[in-house]
């Protein structure tokens, strides 16, 4: 029980919601080149994420996006992960690793992935509000 | 040519094959941009080489065992350059030697372009942090 009000304790739930018509909201399974612009974009917005990942405090965080609109079936959030903080295995430094569950393109397969902040589209930080 | 190899943080960093080397094996949907794009794991570069604004040429293109190496020759002194990529991406053997590309430098890293389109991004030790793919279950 201790395990669980601990782990609780340290659950931080960070929404970053897609506003803006220029947010990355992470690839789609079309594959369309990048400008140096949108690359540069999403690793700002990635280093940001971790940033406020960090200035958190949490160890532990349930990250959630708007990638579309799913308003018509009464939906909000169309992605989630569980971000976390790891030490790198020389134990230099502390990374954020996120597991989420992503579609294989062109399939009704899924598999679970361990990505960075860069590779997992949580570039979405132009606001933090409440879950609704 | 004198070459000497950035060792201490370029290479280092990109050499971290914790990071870098374990990749997914597929295209998932929802991942980012930076997912399709090939990512430098090793760089073996005079100093400097990938400075703001240079412009180099692709000289030659080798798949490896584990991903393709570009070799980049810089266009004011010949200075050359050779880059490993991850290996699961398709884009990386697209490129045909003597293509002339751009190096941008970003607070993360480096970004070679191609006509204002990305080829491929080279992360510093901040860029190679946020960077990991790798798939848990099958």
């Amino acid at each position: 029980m201790n395990v669980l009000l601990s782990l609780a304790r340290s659950l931080v739930c960070l929404l970053f919601v897609l506003a803006g018509a220029g947010a990355q909201a992470g690839r789609t399974c079309e594959n369309k080149a990048s400008g140096v612009p949108s690359v540069e974009r999403a690793m700002q917005l990635a280093q940001r994420t971790a940033e406020q990942l960090d200035a958190s405090g949490a160890q532990v965080a349930v990250l959630a996006r708007i990638g579309q609109n799913l308003s018509r079936y009464g939906l909000r959030y169309s992605h989630l992960g569980f971000a976390y903080r790891e030490t790198t295995s020389d134990g230099a430094a502390t990374v954020w690793r996120v597991v989420h569950k992503l579609n294989q393109c062109g399939t009704a397969h899924a598999a679970l992935y361990r990505q960075g902040l860069a590779n997992s589209s949580w570039m979405i930080c132009t606001s933090t509000r409440p879950a609704s | 040519m004198k070459t000497k190899l950035l060792r201490p943080a370029l290479v280092a960093a990109l050499l971290s094959a914790t990071l870098l080397g374990a990749r997914a094996h597929s295209n998932p949907s929802d991942a980012s941009l930076l997912s399709a794009l090939p990512i430098a794991v090793s760089v073996a570069a005079p100093v400097m080489i990938l400075s703001v604004g240079a412009t180099m040429t692709v000289v030659a293109v080798q798949a490896a065992s584990h991903g393709t190496v570009w070799v980049l020759e810089r266009a004011s002194d010949g200075a050359r350059a050779s880059i490993r990529l991850s290996g699961q991406v398709a884009g990386a053997l697209s490129v045909a030697a003597g293509t002339m590309v751009m190096v941008t430098a970003l607070s993360t890293g480096w970004v070679i372009s191609a006509a204002g389109q990305a080829l491929a991004f080279i992360p510093n030790q901040i860029g190679a942090a946020l960077l990991h793919n790798e798939r848990l279950t099958r």
